[in-house]
């Protein structure tokens, strides 16, 4: 069954469709419209918008350069069969931000139905900047591009030492042209070489971990040399990373989820299935 | 149609129980009580309008039997665990800068948890850039600790000199720099937080799955008590610059805010004036490069010390039926936008120059520097003022939606005709999104005889959420709910959306002790 993509609100940038659909086809929607959900993995845009945002992801992008949910407002339907939505709105204090109760949920709590997603003007344009030097220092640059407003759209790493980082920013405007040249200049300001840019190489891309910003270091001392790996969704504080199967059995999976709150979570559960 | 609390006249505080009061000596220590009147009477109130009217009647919502101060969360976790058992509300209480009654009991015998010792302020981490605080810790001194190790959080509400941190995360509190560092939900790393059940969890991003942050942020002490909290913070910046604006219409203007956010930029400072505000802040006679008026104060009008009588009942008389003077918005329609720029040299360059030619696209005439750097000098004054219009006899309050950028210019148009028979109308749009953008409105009205006045405000609070609710804006932006807005809530959410409240609040407060009548209807 072919599941029709709701209105695009042009103005604010959002996209309003039922959570059936694939992200891809979400993402081919907004293309053609000038729009996109930003860069995400792989397995992401694999997904349904249900799997995407009842998923360990949340239907998180990067906003600002901060990891933020790319869900304006959700419709879900509760176990009694009832039918929670949320308002769309740029920004609410209108108490808890109860489509979180929802978001990241597995749908345990509620099934997502249907969806507004924010999006983002497509870029056009882009330029890669590639250094090298050791793994240590080339994640010091990385960190310090990322607590940037904006940062790097995408990265990709070539391991070794020296490894060579190469960063991929949005190049439309003259400021996205800016923060780039600032970023070069950065790298030589910590004694890294201009490198070449890696350029295309033919990969399968099915492996996948979340990488906390402390664990970059690690990560990149962890890359085979030679091998490749991929970063992408990259915020101030967290980016994902994502390489081929072979290249993912040397690394480490980093983002372990806190126990802490699961009884918390539990009581949430029951008291929904009063609701 | 609000639920209200069971007002006392001023009178002697009925004493707590002795039985009551030595259970809590046991539980915290004999210190960290306090059974004065006057602790007790501040802590039963913050600054809502609607409070400040009944008390000019004599009137006053109902005091806690005695105000608490944990110093860590331990102590809160003991209280709440004592509470629990016994059935005994407890209202979490920070700065009392609110404006919506969210520290207000609705009903006698509850107990203040004042946060004001949980006080830690370390120097910030300056490997991960993050800094934690305790949540009792006055926004200014935080703020002011991160400025001499030569960082910023990005958050500088109009409040910042009397809110807490905890204040801030239980309201979703926005500052003036939100475009470019987004709201206090956007800075948070990690909360401690003490449920009502005496639990201490510690929610943290980034993490798989349920983003646990966002439902503390703005439950308003009623989920749990945010004792600490870890920001990410920015260094200083190197460079800040200000530009100004006039436009013929508010509609060229938010054309150019849409553009510029969703071109990619961030400029700290974007706020647009309304045809009236920029009247009274921004006269065309003071236009140009050394001459700006200074920012929208409320002080533009009222009558300046000494009072006279009769300048006093003329405004009273003028704002008893205040449609003539909302018509001063049909005298000029311009509008202006005080553009901040701040960062590193070569972006705050970039960003101004890309700025400026979206402005002069949307027929934006270039005020120059002077309006925006003296908005910056003067930014905290028109809060200020507020008490002056109380004392003048009138009543002022103020009402923050959000709504995306499709609707902005017809919430903004919709809800100055719903308040225009009710109240003296001026608005800002001071926070903006890509997606969307708040506006806040500004409300003044005449308070002679308290009823009427008392009136005249709940008419002109029905008719602009009224009015906000059928364009699809959120009710709220970074005030929060409290008791004014509280019966609006489920016209948000819908029956089931309070249902998923009232589920959050089973899972973390079963015995329902947590500031009680809050986010209920």
């Amino acid at each position: 069954m072919i599941e029709e993509i709701g209105s695009i609100d042009e103005a604010a940038m959002w996209i309003e469709i039922p959570s059936t659909v694939s992200v891809w086809r979400v993402e081919e929607r907004l293309r053609t419209r000038g729009l996109t959900l930003g860069p995400q993995p792989p397995s992401v845009l694999r997904r349904t918008v249900r799997e995407w945002l009842e998923g360990p992801n949340a239907g998180r992008w990067v906003e600002g350069g901060r990891l933020a949910c790319c869900a304006a407002a959700i419709k879900v339907r509760l176990d009694d069969g009832s039918v929670v939505r949320t308002l769309p709105a740029p920004r609410s204090a209108m108490g808890p931000s109860i489509a979180h109760v929802f978001l990241g949920s597995q749908g345990s709590r509620g099934e997502i139905l249907w969806a507004v997603l924010r999006a983002q003007r497509l870029r056009r344009r882009s330029v890669e900047i590639a250094y090298e030097g050791p793994p240590r220092t080339l994640a010091a640059w990385l960190q310090q591009e990322c607590r940037r407003i904006e940062p790097p759209r995408g990265a990709e790493i070539v391991g070794g030492n020296p490894a060579v980082l190469s960063l991929l920013f949005s190049a439309d405007t003259e400021l996205e042209r800016a923060r780039a040249t600032a970023a070069a200049d950065a790298a030589r300001a910590f004694g890294l070489g201009r490198a070449e840019t890696p350029g295309l190489a033919a990969s399968e891309r099915d492996w996948e971990s979340e990488v906390p910003a402390d664990a970059w270091e690690s990560l990149l001392s962890a890359i085979p040399a030679g091998h490749r790996v991929w970063l992408t969704r990259i915020a101030r504080e967290t980016a994902v990373a994502v390489t081929s199967e072979v290249t993912g059995r040397h690394l480490p999976v980093m983002v372990e989820p806190s126990l802490e709150l699961e009884p918390l979570a539990e009581r949430l559960g029951q008291a929904l299935r009063l609701h | 149609m609000s639920r209200f609390p069971q007002l006392q006249p001023f009178g002697e505080l009925p004493a707590p129980s002795g039985a009551l009061l030595s259970d809590l000596a046991r539980i915290l220590g004999p210190d960290a009580i306090s059974v004065s009147p006057q602790d007790r009477l501040e802590a039963s109130r913050d600054m809502w309008p609607r409070a400040i009217l009944w008390r000019r009647k004599g009137l006053y919502p109902p005091a806690p039997q005695a105000v608490l101060y944990p110093s860590h969360a331990e102590d809160a976790a003991r209280i709440f665990r004592w509470a629990s058992e016994r059935g005994i509300p407890v209202v979490p209480v920070g700065g009392r800068s609110g404006v919506l009654g969210g520290v207000v009991a609705l009903e006698a015998g509850a107990l203040a948890v004042d946060t004001r010792r949980l006080a830690d302020l370390d120097p910030p981490d300056r490997e991960r850039m993050e800094a934690t605080v305790g949540a009792g810790v006055l926004g200014a001194d935080f703020e002011s600790m991160l400025e001499r190790e030569g960082f910023t959080l990005g958050h500088a509400p109009a409040s910042i000199g009397g809110s807490t941190v905890g204040g801030w995360i239980a309201t979703r509190s926005a500052g003036q720099n939100s475009s470019r560092y987004g709201k206090i939900e956007d800075m948070v790393v990690e909360l401690e937080c003490v449920l009502g059940t005496g639990e201490i969890v510690h929610p943290a991003r980034p993490t798989p799955g349920t983003d646990w942050v966002e439902l503390f942020c703005g439950s308003e002490g009623s989920l749990g008590l945010v004792t600490r909290a870890t920001f990410r913070i920015w260094p200083r910046p190197a460079v800040s610059r200000f530009r100004a604006w006039r436009f013929p219409r508010i509609e060229n203007a938010l054309d150019a805010m849409r553009e510029i956010l969703q071109s990619g930029a961030r400029p700290s400072v974007l706020r647009l004036y309304d045809p009236i505000d920029t009247l009274l802040s921004f006269p065309p006679w003071g236009e140009g490069e050394g001459a700006p008026r200074r920012p929208p104060g409320l002080r533009e009008l009222w009558p300046r010390t000494p009072r006279p009588v009769p300048l006093r009942r003329l405004w009273n008389f003028a704002l008893w039926d205040p449609r003539a003077l909302n018509g001063l918005a049909r005298l000029r329609r311009s509008a202006v936008l005080v553009l901040g720029h701040e960062g590193e040299a070569w972006e705050v360059e970039a960003e101004a120059r890309a700025a400026a030619e979206v402005c002069a696209r949307s027929e934006g005439k270039d005020l120059g520097p002077a309006p925006g750097e003296r908005w910056m000098r003067h930014r905290w004054e028109s809060a200020r003022h507020f008490p002056t219009v109380f004392e003048m006899g009138g009543w002022v309050d103020t009402l923050e939606l959000a709504i995306g950028w499709g609707g902005v210019a017809r919430l903004y148009h919709a809800v100055r005709k719903a308040v225009a028979p009710h109240a003296f109308c001026m608005a800002h749009f001071s926070h903006a999104y890509p997606d969307g953008c708040s506006i806040y409105f500004t409300f003044l009205g005449a308070a002679e005889d308290p009823d009427r006045g008392l009136g005249q405000h709940e008419a002109t609070w029905a008719a602009a959420l009224a009015a906000a609710r059928d364009e699809g804006a959120t009710l709220s932006h970074h005030h929060g709910v409290g008791l004014q807005k509280a019966a609006w809530l489920e016209q948000e959410l819908g029956d089931e959306g309070m249902g998923v409240l009232r589920a959050l609040r089973r899972a973390c407060d079963p015995a329902g002790i947590l500031n009680p009548g809050k986010f209920e209807t």
